[in-house]
């Protein structure tokens, strides 16, 4: 199986969700999601860290079918009638809403289209998650980030390494006998659980500590607390002219915005500046990375650009109609397939060329017995 | 276990009542299965104006319901839950879903929609109703209006002053008979269809193959 660079993921992720952001034709995220899936099977990591894209499916399609109920059984606009099911009012002092009446193709068609986005958007993430390892997507933070990508990392660090001494405990105590019951039979379970979990934080802390972690000169650190300063002023400029754009107030409100976007901007390019950080075994991009990056960057242009066409949206209401099939619209979000197909013709060419190599290396063994049959 | 019983019976209890008891718009109109009739009035961004009176029987038509049998062809979106906001009435309005629904607001001190708005029985002036029209419940005898116009978000844009009997007398007659259908538009070419099905099915077994292969011991 073909890797693919943790950027190259990246870049794959954001144009499936902004394809289906951009396409709202249901025929359209229908493709996206059977797309997904095939990457989901093929380019998932195997184990655990790889289920995350099956997990999103299933809460994505749960959501679905809750949202159709829902919506189906308190909203009647629409003109074609699936069924009538009995109705029950509450009064007008607790909103006057009421459930069950007639039950239209138009609001189940419309909540069953957006709620397949949904599950579309949850799925693309998932097998993003699927297809990485989440410490180099943290690698990629930008380096005045670097400390909250470390907590982070180590948090998703930890909840693997809590779930395995979960285990642990819950076998050690069933070996003496204990059995579970009730809420009170937890007990013995969570109090060790907790204890081998803070214990393990203060050995990282110690081992962190050892290793100079968090030390800074103290040029180095007033120097800190000056971008600190700065970016919280920034900040306060920002929302400020953010506010008084809304409000209408546009020569203020630029006059705040501006300045503050251009002072945070500085403030957090001069500390990546002073972080200095070095990478162990860099990903190196390859061909199949570069291919990819373009493939999800050309497809994602072109269904922004698809957005100006009829066929790109649907609305159900108020009389529901097939969606468009219109080519331009329904065929781009098969271009998701991209890790899949560039995958296999990437590892085919692996492939050719180790045979390629292997007989360089061995001659074929048949010429010499050709030479023994010349002879006798 | 007790405890939990006596919850579900508390809980029963408050709530059973509240719901079984019958819709309060209900009450408002007096003869159920009779025919009643509400008032429409659409005033468009030019300033003219249509006038219709539309017999209705269902104790449950809405606001939307109304408009929508005016005959006047309508564009809205679903919320979900029958909260509706209508784009377009006859021509005039967003054309939703190409565009957003309110494309007219940039923002909220600049924002013209499609108003809607009921005369108040007591006062008999328009107000700005607290629900949206695919929520309110319409009442024998009440009027309504949309105005397509620069609105704010407690109204304050009403359509010209009018009253239900000079718009059922003056105004279009909608019967009970009418069909409130919108016109149907045809499906896609079966052609495409097909191969359209035939590619996810492709991909479906694919993805099918593909999990089964991972799962083999390698």
């Amino acid at each position: 199986v073909t890797r693919f660079a943790t950027s190259a993921w990246l870049v794959w992720f954001a144009s499936a969700a902004a394809l289906v952001f951009a396409l709202q034709n249901p025929f359209a995220t229908l493709a996206a999601l059977a797309a997904l899936v095939v990457v989901g099977a093929t380019c998932a990591r195997r184990g655990p860290e790889g289920a995350s894209w099956t997990l999103m499916l299933k809460i994505g399609l749960a959501a679905l079918v809750a949202r159709v109920v829902l919506f189906g059984l308190t909203g009647h606009p629409g003109d074609t009638t699936l069924l009538t099911v009995p109705r029950i009012g509450a009064p007008a002092w607790l909103g006057g809403f009421s459930i069950g009446g007639r039950v239209t193709a138009e609001v189940v068609g419309e909540h069953a289209a957006e709620g397949l986005r949904i599950t579309a958007l949850l799925v693309s993430g998932g097998v993003f998650l699927s297809a990485v390892e989440v410490h180099r997507v943290l690698r990629m933070l930008p380096r005045f980030l670097f400390e909250f990508g470390l907590v982070v990392g180590i948090g998703i660090a930890f909840v693997p390494m809590m779930l395995r001494s979960a285990a642990d405990i819950r076998d050690a105590q069933r070996v003496r006998g204990h059995r579970i019951r009730g809420v009170r039979g937890l007990r013995p379970l969570i109090l060790p659980v907790l204890a081998t979990a803070l214990e393990r934080s203060l050995l990282l802390a110690e081992s962190m500590e050892a290793r100079g972690y968090g030390r800074t000169t103290g040029e180095a650190s007033r120097r800190e607390a000056r971008a600190r300063a700065a970016i919280f002023v920034a900040l306060l400029a920002i929302a400020g002219g953010g506010a008084l754009l809304l409000a209408g107030e546009t020569l203020a409100g630029a006059a705040l915005f501006v300045p503050g976007a251009t002072a945070l901007g500085g403030a957090l390019l001069r500390m990546s500046r002073a972080v200095h950080r070095t990478r162990h075994r860099p990903e190196r991009m390859r061909a199949h990375d570069v291919a990819l990056i373009a493939s999800s960057v050309a497809a994602a242009a072109w269904a922004l650009g698809a957005r100006a066409l009829d066929a790109a949206h649907w609305n159900a209401h108020p009389a529901i109609a097939w969606p468009s099939l219109d080519a331009r619209v329904v065929a781009v979000p098969f271009a998701l397939l991209a890790p899949v197909v560039i995958g296999a013709f990437a590892s085919a060419r692996v492939r050719r060329a180790s045979i390629d190599a292997d007989a360089r290396e061995a001659p074929a063994p048949a010429p010499a017995r050709a030479s023994v049959g010349a002879a006798s | 276990m007790r405890a939990r019983a006596l919850l579900v019976a508390a809980i029963l209890g408050t709530t059973l009542p509240v719901v079984a008891s019958p819709h309060p718009c209900a009450a408002a109109t007096p003869v159920p299965g009779g025919v009643h009739h509400a008032g429409l009035v659409v005033q468009f961004g030019d300033g003219s104006t249509r006038e219709f009176c539309v017999e209705f029987a269902d104790p449950h038509t809405t606001g939307l319901d109304i408009l929508r049998r005016s005959g006047l062809p309508v564009v809205y979106q679903d919320y979900g839950g029958g909260n509706v906001a209508v784009c377009k009435i006859a021509g005039e309005g967003c054309d939703y879903p190409k565009q957003p629904c309110f494309c007219r607001c940039a923002q909220t001190s600049d924002c013209t929609f499609w108003g809607y708005y009921l005369v108040d029985p007591k006062t008999g002036s328009w107000r700005f109703p607290d629900v949206g029209a695919g929520t309110h419940e319409v009442a024998d005898g009440e009027l309504q209006g949309w105005h397509w116009g620069k609105q704010s978000t407690g109204g304050g844009n009403p359509p010209l002053p009018a009253s239900m009997t000079k718009v059922c007398a003056n105004g279009e007659k909608i019967a009970l008979a009418a069909a409130t259908r919108a016109p149907r538009k045809s499906g896609p070419p079966v052609a495409a269809a097909i191969a359209f099905g035939a590619a996810l099915l492709a991909l479906a077994v694919f993805a099918a193959r593909a999990t089964r292969r991972r799962g083999e011991p390698s």
